[in-house]
C-alpha cells in the first residue's frame, strides 16, 4: 500500500471466508458491499497458514484495496539488542500472563504497548524462536500448569501466540469505521483497530465463533484431557488444562471484540445469550436480521396440486435428509396421494447422497419421493403446500422467508433462528401468530405429525399461512436490512474519534503504521 | 535396535567381568575387524614379500595403496556422507525399496568422477607404465566401491558378515599376491590386492541384494539430498581432507622421498601416525560399546518421552540424564586413551625398537600418540553432534581441524625436523577444544535446541522437497 492511500469508508476484517471461500457468510458480504456502491471498502482476509488464495468471487468495483493475512505465519524480524530484548520481555510477560485468564480491553493495549517500540522489527525470530522467547514459555508453563505435557503447551503456545503476534504485527488499512464479520482472529484485529486508531468499531455475527471453537476443542482428543468432553470451564474443581487455555482464549479474543465494538449485531435473538455470556453490553446488541426482496415470491399463483411437501437444501448430513425420507414415509401412511420433493444439490456428499437414495428405495417412496437436484425454486412455489426443515444445525435460513412470502408455511426444527422466523421473536408485539411449527431434532414423527396437520386442516394452515406472510413482509424485508447497515454505517463513519490508547509507536491518523 | 547393539546389551548387563569384557571383545571386532585383518593383510604381504622380492616393489605397492587410500576418502566423501544420510532416512521412513537403486546410482556417479580424477593422475602425472597406471585405478575404484557397498550392510549391524568376508577377501588378497609378485611385480601384488577387495566387495553385495530384495529403480534420487544437507556433503571433503593435510603436507618436506615414478611420500611419518592410530583402536572399541548401550538409550529416552506428553520437569531430568551420559563416556576415553597415550610416550624408544624402525621416528611417534588421542576425542564428540543432527557445529569442528592441521604441519616443516609432528598434535589438541566447547554448549540447552533450532516443524516452507 501506498504510504498516503486515503482511508476506506468502512474495512471489513473476514476471516475464513470472503473472498477465497464460497458460502453463506460470503455471499452475505459480497451483497453487503455491493449494497453500499456509495462508499469504499477495503478488506482484510484472514486465512489459516495452508487455506489456497484463489478468489471466488469477482471483487465490485468500490472494494479498493483487499489485504491477505496468513495466521501464525510471521515475518523473520530481527533480533534486538540484549537490553532492548530484556524491557520487551519484561513488559511482554505480565501482559501475556493477563491474557491467559480473565482479561479486559486494557490488557491487550498491554501488549500492544509492550511491542510498540520495535513493532516494524519485530517477527518470529524474536518473538517465537529465540532464547527469551523460549524464557517466556517457560516461565508461562511452570507458572500456570506445569503438569501439562510439555510438547503440547509448546505447540498450542505456538499456535495461540503466533497468532496474536501475526494480528498485532500485521499491516492494518486505514479506515473510517471497521467492521468485522466474525468474533475470533477478526474480533482481535477489530480491537486493535479501535485501540490503535480510535476509530468505531461494528462486529456481525452468523454463527457464534467462540461457541463453535468451544465445540471443536471440548471435542479435540490431541488435548490430553482424563476428564473426557466436558464442556464446562469450570476453573476450580480441576487443575487448568490446555483446552483451558484455548477457550478462555478465545473468550477473551470475543470480549475484546465486544468491548471495542460500539454495535454487535446477529441475526437473531437466540445469538444474543451466547453473547451476553461472553460479555457483551447489553445497550451495543442489535438484531438485524437477512431480509429478502418480498415482491419476488408474493405474487406466485397457486396452481392445483396433490398434497406436496418439500425440503430444500443441500443433500448433507447436517440438513439430516434421512429424518425428512423417514417423515414422508409415516405421513405417507396418512396422505396416500403425498407428494413429495427433495430440492437441493446432491454433489457436495456424494457417499451421503447414496444412502439417502438407497433409504428412499429401502421405505418404496420412489414413487413419492423426487430429488429434484438443484432447481428455480419459485417456479415450484405453485405447487408446494409445507416446506421441512429437519436441519440439525442452521443460521437463518432463508428458505423458511422465501417460502413465506408466497404463503408456504414451514415445519423446522428448533436450531438457530427457525423458532423465531416461525413462531416470532420475543420483541413481537403484536405476536402475528404462528407460521408453521418447530419440532425436536431427529424426530420423523414429531415431524410427520405438524405436516398432517397443516396438510388435513384447512383454517390452521390458512392462519399459518397468513403469519408467515405478515411476518416476513413486516420484519424481513430487504430494504430494512440495508437500510438498517446503512444507518449504522453512516453513524460510524461521522462518529468523531476516540483516542487511540496504543499507536504504532508513530504519529496516528494519515501516516501509515508500519 | 537389533543387531550388535542388543547384543552388546545383553552382554553388559551380565555384572560379572567376563560379561564386560565378552562385550568389549565383541564391539572390538565389530569396528576394528575390517581393519584388523587389512592390516594382517598388509604385514603378511610384507614379511612373505621380502622373501621373495625386492624391497623396491613392496615399497611402490605401499605407496600406491597410500595415495589411492587417502584420496578415494577425499574424493568419495561426499557421496558417501549423502548416501549414508539419506539410507537412514529411508530406514526411519521404513521404506528402503531405494536401496539397490541409490547404490547403483551412487556407484555409477563415483566411478565416474574417480574414473576421470585417478585415470588423469595416475595417466599424466605419475610415471607408471601401463599396466601398474590400470592396475593402480582399479584398484582405487574397487577401494570406494568396498566403502560404498559397506554402507548399505553396516546399516544393517551385520558385523560378522563384514568381518568374514574381509577374512575371507584379505586372505585371498595374500595368497593371489604373493603368488603373483614374482612374475608381475607390483602390479601382481597391487592386482591381488584388488582381487581380495573384489571378493569383498561380492560377498557385501550378495548380503545386500537379500537384505534389500527390491529392483534397481529412481538410481539417482539421493541427489536433490546434497542441495537440502550440502553441509553433511561439504563435511565428508572436509573431515578427510583434514585428517590427511599433515600427511599430504608431510609429502613435501624436505626429507621426503620423490621417487623415479614421481610419487611423493614420507614414509618415516607415515608410519609412525598409523602406529600412533592403531593404539586407539581399543578406545574405539569402547567408543563403539558406550554410545551403543548407555548414551543411546539416554538418547532415545529423552526424544521417546518428549513425543509420549511428558512434562518438562521429566524432560529436563531426562536432560541431565544425557549430560551425565556423555561426561561419563568422555571421562572413560580420556582414562583409556590416557593411559595408553602416556604408556606408548613412555615406551616410545622401544616400539620402534620393535617394529624395527628408525630412532628418528621416535619423536614423530610422541606427538603422533598425543595427536591421535585428542583427535579421537574429538571423533567421539563429532559422533554425538551428529546424534544431535548438529550439522553446522560439526562442519565448523571440521574445518577448524583442516585449517589449523595445514597451517601448523606447514610451521613444523619450516621449524625443522625436531618438530615434525608437533603441528599435528596441535592442530588435534586445538580442534578438541573448540570441539569440547561447542558440545558442552549446545548439550546444555538441549530442550531449546531440540524444540525450536533443530525442530523442522518449526522452520518455515523451505527447501525441503525431498
Amino acid at each position: 500500500m501506498k504510504p498516503e492511500t486515503k482511508p476506506a469508508d468502512i474495512c471489513l476484517l473476514l476471516e475464513g471466508t470472503y473472498p477465497y471461500v464460497s458460502g453463506g457468510v460470503s455471499g452475505w458480504t459480497h451483497e453487503l458491499i455491493r449494497m453500499h456502491k456509495h462508499l469504499t471498502f477495503s478488506l482484510v482476509a484472514l486465512v489459516s497458514s495452508e487455506a489456497p488464495t484463489k478468489l471466488v468471487y469477482d471483487l465490485p468495483s468500490n472494494v479498493v484495496n483487499l489485504q491477505t493475512l496468513r495466521l501464525q505465519q510471521l515475518r523473520e524480524g530481527e533480533k534486538l539488542s540484549a537490553a532492548d530484548e530484556k524491557t520487551l520481555f519484561v513488559k511482554l510477560e505480565a501482559a501475556l500472563r493477563k491474557l491467559q485468564s480473565e482479561a479486559e480491553l486494557d490488557d491487550l493495549a498491554g501488549v500492544i504497548k509492550a511491542l510498540a517500540p520495535w513493532r516494524s522489527r519485530l517477527g518470529r525470530r524474536q518473538l517465537l524462536d529465540s532464547p527469551a522467547a523460549w524464557e517466556l514459555l517457560l516461565h508461562l508453563y511452570e507458572t500456570t500448569m506445569p503438569k501439562t505435557s510439555f510438547l503440547d503447551y509448546f505447540w498450542s503456545w505456538r499456535g495461540l501466540f503466533g497468532g496474536l503476534f501475526s494480528i498485532l504485527l500485521a499491516e492494518l488499512p486505514p479506515a473510517k469505521a471497521y467492521h468485522a464479520l466474525c468474533t475470533g482472529y477478526a474480533g482481535l484485529l477489530l480491537a486493535r483497530a479501535h485501540l490503535e486508531t480510535g476509530r468505531p468499531c461494528l462486529v456481525t455475527e452468523h454463527g457464534i465463533y467462540t461457541n463453535e471453537r468451544r465445540i471443536e476443542i471440548a471435542s479435540a482428543d490431541w488435548i490430553n484431557d482424563p476428564h473426557g468432553f466436558n464442556l464446562a470451564v469450570a476453573a476450580h474443581n480441576h487443575e487448568r488444562e490446555l483446552k483451558d487455555l484455548w477457550i478462555d482464549t478465545f473468550g477473551n479474543y470475543s470480549h475484546f471484540c465486544y468491548e471495542a465494538a460500539s454495535d454487535i449485531v446477529t441475526l437473531y435473538e437466540g445469538n444474543q445469550e451466547f453473547q451476553r455470556m461472553d460479555g457483551a453490553d447489553d445497550k451495543k446488541l442489535h438484531v438485524i436480521p437477512n431480509g429478502i426482496e418480498f415482491e419476488l415470491y408474493d405474487q406466485i399463483e397457486r396452481k392445483p396440486h396433490p398434497p406436496t411437501v418439500a425440503l430444500i437444501g443441500r443433500v448433507v448430513p447436517i440438513k439430516d435428509i434421512k429424518t425428512y425420507i423417514k417423515a414422508v414415509q409415516v405421513l405417507k401412511q396418512s396422505i396416500p396421494d403425498l407428494r413429495a420433493f427433495m430440492m437441493g444439490p446432491a454433489d457436495e456428499d456424494p457417499a451421503y447422497a447414496r444412502e439417502c437414495r438407497a433409504l428412499v428405495e429401502q421405505l418404496e417412496l420412489q414413487d413419492t419421493l423426487t430429488f429434484t437436484g438443484t432447481v428455480n425454486i419459485r417456479e415450484y412455489f405453485s405447487e408446494i403446500d409445507v416446506i421441512a426443515l429437519t436441519s440439525i444445525s442452521e443460521a437463518q435460513p432463508l428458505v423458511i422467508l422465501e417460502a413465506g412470502a408466497a404463503g408456504i408455511p414451514t415445519v423446522a426444527t428448533d436450531v438457530g433462528a427457525c423458532r423465531e422466523m416461525i413462531m416470532g421473536s420475543r420483541g413481537e408485539k403484536p405476536n402475528l401468530g404462528a407460521g408453521g411449527a418447530v419440532v425436536s431434532l431427529g424426530s420423523p414423527l414429531a415431524i410427520a405429525n405438524a405436516l398432517l396437520r397443516l396438510l388435513t386442516e384447512p383454517d390452521y394452515y390458512k392462519g399459518c399461512s397468513n403469519a408467515i406472510s405478515k411476518r416476513v413482509r413486516r420484519y424481513y424485508s430487504k430494504s430494512d436490512q440495508c437500510k438498517a447497515y446503512a444507518d449504522l454505517y453512516d453513524q460510524l463513519i461521522q462518529a468523531e474519534s476516540q483516542k487511540p490508547v496504543a499507536a504504532g509507536g508513530k504519529k496516528p491518523a494519515r501516516k501509515q503504521a508500519a | 535396535m537389533a543387531g550388535i547393539g542388543f547384543v552388546l546389551r545383553k552382554l553388559y548387563r551380565r555384572d560379572d567381568l567376563s560379561g564386560l569384557a565378552g562385550a568389549c571383545l565383541h564391539s572390538a571386532f565389530a569396528s576394528a575387524g575390517p581393519w584388523l585383518f587389512t592390516v594382517l593383510a598388509l604385514g603378511a604381504i610384507a614379511i612373505i614379500g621380502k622373501l621373495l622380492v625386492g624391497n623396491e616393489i613392496l615399497f611402490n605397492f605401499r605407496v600406491i595403496l597410500i595415495y589411492n587410500f587417502s584420496f578415494s576418502l577425499v574424493i568419495a566423501g561426499p557421496i558417501f556422507m549423502i548416501v549414508t544420510r539419506y539410507l537412514s532416512d529411508s530406514i526411519y521412513k521404513r521404506d528402503v525399496t531405494n536401496a539397490p537403486g541409490m547404490l547403483f546410482g551412487a556407484l555409477l556417479l563415483l566411478w565416474g568422477i574417480e574414473l576421470v580424477v585417478a585415470g588423469a593422475f595416475y595417466s599424466l602425472y605419475a610415471r607408471l607404465g601401463l599396466a601398474l597406471t590400470l592396475s593402480a585405478v582399479i584398484n582405487f575404484l574397487l577401494l570406494s566401491a568396498v566403502w560404498l557397498v559397506g554402507i548399505f550392510v553396516s546399516a544393517l549391524r551385520n558385523y560378522r558378515l563384514i568381518t568374514r568376508a574381509f577374512l575371507i577377501g584379505m586372505s585371498s588378497t595374500v595368497v593371489v599376491s604373493m603368488l603373483l609378485v614374482r612374475s608381475y611385480g607390483t602390479a601382481g601384488i597391487l592386482n591381488g590386492f584388488s582381487f581380495g577387495l573384489a571378493i569383498v566387495v561380492a560377498v557385501l553385495l550378495g548380503n545386500m541384494m537379500a537384505e534389500y530384495p527390491y529392483p534397481i529403480r529412481r538410481p539417482f534420487s539421493f541427489l536433490p539430498y546434497f542441495r537440502v544437507y550440502w553441509e553433511i556433503a561439504l563435511s565428508g571433503v572436509v573431515y578427510n581432507l583434514a585428517i590427511w593435510a599433515d600427511k599430504w603436507m608431510m609429502w613435501f618436506a624436505p626429507e621426503a622421498m620423490r621417487m623415479d615414478n614421481r610419487l611423493l611420500i614420507y614414509p618415516l611419518y607415515d608410519s609412525t601416525m598409523f602406529i600412533a592410530y592403531l593404539t586407539t583402536v581399543p578406545a574405539m572399541a569402547l567408543f563403539l560399546f558406550s554410545t551403543e548401550t548407555r548414551f543411546f538409550e539416554m538418547y532415545v529416552r529423552f526424544y521417546r518421552d518428549i513425543e509420549q506428553k511428558a512434562n518438562f520437569a521429566k524432560i529436563q531430568k531426562n536432560h541431565a540424564g544425557i549430560m551425565r551420559g556423555i561426561f561419563g563416556s568422555a571421562s572413560h576415553f580420556f582414562v583409556l586413551q590416557g593411559s595408553i597415550a602416556f604408556l606408548g610416550m613412555l615406551m616410545a624408544p622401544e616400539i620402534i625398537k620393535l617394529l624395527h624402525g628408525n630412532y628418528l621416528q621416535i619423536g614423530m611417534l610422541r606427538y603422533g600418540l598425543l595427536g591421535a588421542f585428542f583427535q579421537i576425542l574429538t571423533l567421539f564428540l563429532l559422533v554425538l553432534l551428529t546424534y544431535f543432527d548438529n550439522r553446522k557445529a560439526c562442519l565448523l569442528i571440521q574445518t577448524v581441524f583442516l585449517i589449523t592441521n595445514t597451517l601448523f604441519t606447514w610451521i613444523s616443516i619450516k621449524a625443522g625436523f625436531a618438530y615434525y609432528g608437533f603441528g599435528y598434535f596441535l592442530s588435534a589438541f586445538v580442534t578438541f577444544l573448540t570441539a569440547a566447547v561447542i558440545m558442552t554448549q549446545y548439550v546444555s540447552r538441549l530442550p531449546f535446541h531440540t524444540f525450536i533450532t533443530s525442530n523442522m516443524s518449526v522452520r518455515p516452507p523451505l527447501r525441503e522437497k525431498v
